[in-house]
């Protein structure tokens, strides 16, 4: 058997790395329980680690995208 | 004659029967010279109506005779009461020291601690020999004193104090092993004048207290109140009470260092609760606080590899891989110690779900396939056409196909085989017993079989038994040649345990093993309550 990915994107960003949650599945009990980014930030700990993902959360919580493939500037911490 | 018996009968103490006086005993019998006395009053009578003088001097013979009977019943009347009163006097203080004695036997079945019983225990000796005071001793500082125990009446305050061993009576008895009786301590040579003890002792017992064949101490009792001297009664009596004093005492001690001995032990357990808490809560942090740092090392090395940041050259990415590589490894190893230590603070739980074993077995053959291909391993898979739905926990059924292959990929060299194969089929499996501790019955349940089979070095059959022991591996050598905590088997055990099934490993050394484990189709079977 062999492990076959069909062209990977450049850059996926799709997930908060230090707690290994992906935004799909943070996305929707942010909505569910109407959170604000420092909500998800208290209740998750999801970007207040390196806070990488803080811009990526920020658009998730207004648009509802859970994949990027372009990076976004860094928020100052 | 008759009335004297009945007076002494009077004089008993209550518990003592009065005495019978009956015909048969000698006292109310008359006796020959009573007789001899009535036969010549009445031939003095006839002759003295024979106006004789015989007659006469019968009858003063007869006054005289009679007189000398009376005196001489009183006599005898007399002895036979005084040996009576002795008699009585004699069982009434036998009665006392029964009584005290068996006082003493219920004394030393209640009281609890050593102090306590020889309080008591002094008191009664005391009370039993009729003494001024009384004392126990017990052999202390190495042998060279003895020490008052406890002590009553005179040596009431005594107790504490030490005697030299060589220098008193009761040290006397100690050293010689025997019963001593001493009745004038002042001029006893075996007995120096010690003012830890009170000077008007004058009269003294001791006995020698032996507990398993040693001699541990002595029973001494002093000046009785009669101002007798103690007499071997005294000694025996003293003896049978030392006997019973070296058992209770034997007995309150072993009952002392048990309470102790329990004390201990219920504060070692609480210490132990504590301990094993903070064990877990400081799990519980680590968990957290380990895998946060952890995930972003690995997920930020693989990020780095992403194309769309930027170009690495072929070392640049081989130690981002490294890092990613050893990242994952330690992730793992660090949830195996977190589960395992979840499984025992029991808070692992199952959810349990329809799980389709066809899909589980594709999933973890494809996660493994990396560590085969890098060893060029071949690796087939064996269905069957039945289905393989169970009712099983998703994650950690993965967990367990995916530590079986990628031990099977470890201990199989490059280019070797691994086959995988499932059977739905009923199999003896145990169930849950009532009690612990009961030996758990086999009953033969639908189950799916699961076997993973490698073409590696194989296991010795001495060690098939470490198998699925905690932190055990076959190869424990510093120079071994697999890595690996000792933890995965271990977990695939409690895993599939959890689930009702069994887990087991056959090998031929040199010739590889199969690894395999059985879920029920409907899942584990849950204890009543």
């Amino acid at each position: 058997m062999t492990d076959s990915t069909v062209n990977p994107p450049a850059v996926l960003i799709d997930r908060c790395i230090c707690r290994n949650r992906s935004f799909a599945d943070l996305l929707p009990e942010a909505r569910a329980r109407s959170w604000s980014l420092a909500d998800l930030i208290r209740e998750t700990g999801c970007g207040g680690q390196c806070g990488l993902c803080r811009p990526y959360l920020r658009v998730m919580l207004a648009n509802g995208r859970t994949a990027f493939t372009e990076l976004l500037p860094m928020e100052p911490a | 004659m008759i009335e004297v018996t009945r007076e002494t009968g009077a004089a008993g103490p209550p518990p003592s029967p009065p005495v019978k006086a009956g015909w048969l005993t000698g006292i109310n019998r008359p006796g020959p010279l009573t007789l001899l006395a009535i036969t010549v009053g009445w031939v003095g009578i006839y002759f003295a109506y024979q106006e004789s003088w015989l007659g006469v001097i019968l009858a003063l013979l007869c006054t005289v005779g009679g007189f000398w009977a009376t005196h001489r019943g009183r006599l005898l009347a007399g002895r036979h009461r005084a040996r009576l009163e002795a008699a009585i006097a004699a069982s009434v203080a036998r009665n006392r020291e029964l009584e005290l004695l068996r006082r003493l036997g219920s004394t030393l079945l209640d009281v609890q601690n050593s102090r306590e019983l020889l309080d008591q225990v002094v008191q009664l000796s005391a009370n039993l020999l009729l003494a001024e005071g009384a004392a126990i001793m017990l052999v202390a500082e190495e042998g060279r004193f003895l020490r008052v125990a406890a002590g009553a009446g005179l040596l009431g305050s005594a107790g504490g104090s030490l005697l030299p061993i060589d220098k008193s009576l009761a040290g006397c008895a100690v050293l010689n092993d025997e019963s001593i009786t001493s009745d004038d301590m002042e001029r006893d040579p075996r007995n120096f004048s010690i003012d830890t003890l009170p000077p008007q002792l004058d009269r003294a017992v001791c006995v020698p207290l032996r507990s398993s064949g040693v001699v541990i101490g002595a029973a001494c009792a002093y000046n009785r109140f009669d101002g007798e001297v103690f007499d071997e009664h005294d000694v025996a009596l003293l003896g049978a009470l030392g006997e019973q004093v070296a058992v209770g005492l034997d007995r309150a001690t072993m009952l002392e260092e048990t309470r102790r001995n329990e004390k201990e032990l219920a504060s070692k357990n609480r210490e132990l609760v504590r301990v094993t808490k903070l064990k877990d809560e400081f799990l519980a942090n680590m968990s957290h606080e380990l895998r946060t740092p952890l995930n972003a090392i690995i997920g930020f090395s693989e990020m780095l590899m992403m194309p769309g940041i930027g170009t690495l050259d072929e070392q640049q990415r081989d130690f981002l891989e490294s890092i990613a590589r050893n990242g994952r490894h330690l992730l793992g190893l660090i949830n195996n110690i977190l589960d395992l230590s979840k499984i025992e603070a029991g808070r692992m739980t199952v959810h349990l779900t329809r799980v389709d074993l066809r899909e589980s077995i594709q999933g973890a053959v494809t996660d493994t396939g990396s560590l085969r291909s890098a060893k060029r391993q071949e690796a087939s898979i064996d269905f069957g056409t039945e289905p393989l739905l169970v009712v099983a926990d998703h994650t950690r059924v993965r967990q367990v196909l995916i530590n079986l292959l990628s031990n099977a990929s470890k201990f199989t060299p490059e280019g070797g085989t691994v086959s995988l194969s499932a059977l739905r089929t009923p199999v003896p499996l145990p169930i849950p017993t009532d009690r612990a501790g009961d030996k758990p019955r086999l009953a033969s349940r639908d189950a799916v079989w699961v076997s993973v089979q490698d073409s590696g070095i194989g296991i010795q059959p001495e060690d098939m038994g470490k198998l699925f022991q905690v932190f055990s591996q076959v190869d424990s050598s510093s120079t071994r040649q697999q890595q690996g905590s000792g933890l995965g088997l271990a977990l695939c055990k409690q895993f599939v345990e959890m689930h009702g099934g069994t887990i087991g490993a056959e090998s031929i050394y040199g010739g590889g093993s199969t690894f395999w484990f059985i879920l029920p189709v409907d899942g584990p079977i849950r204890q009543p309550g």
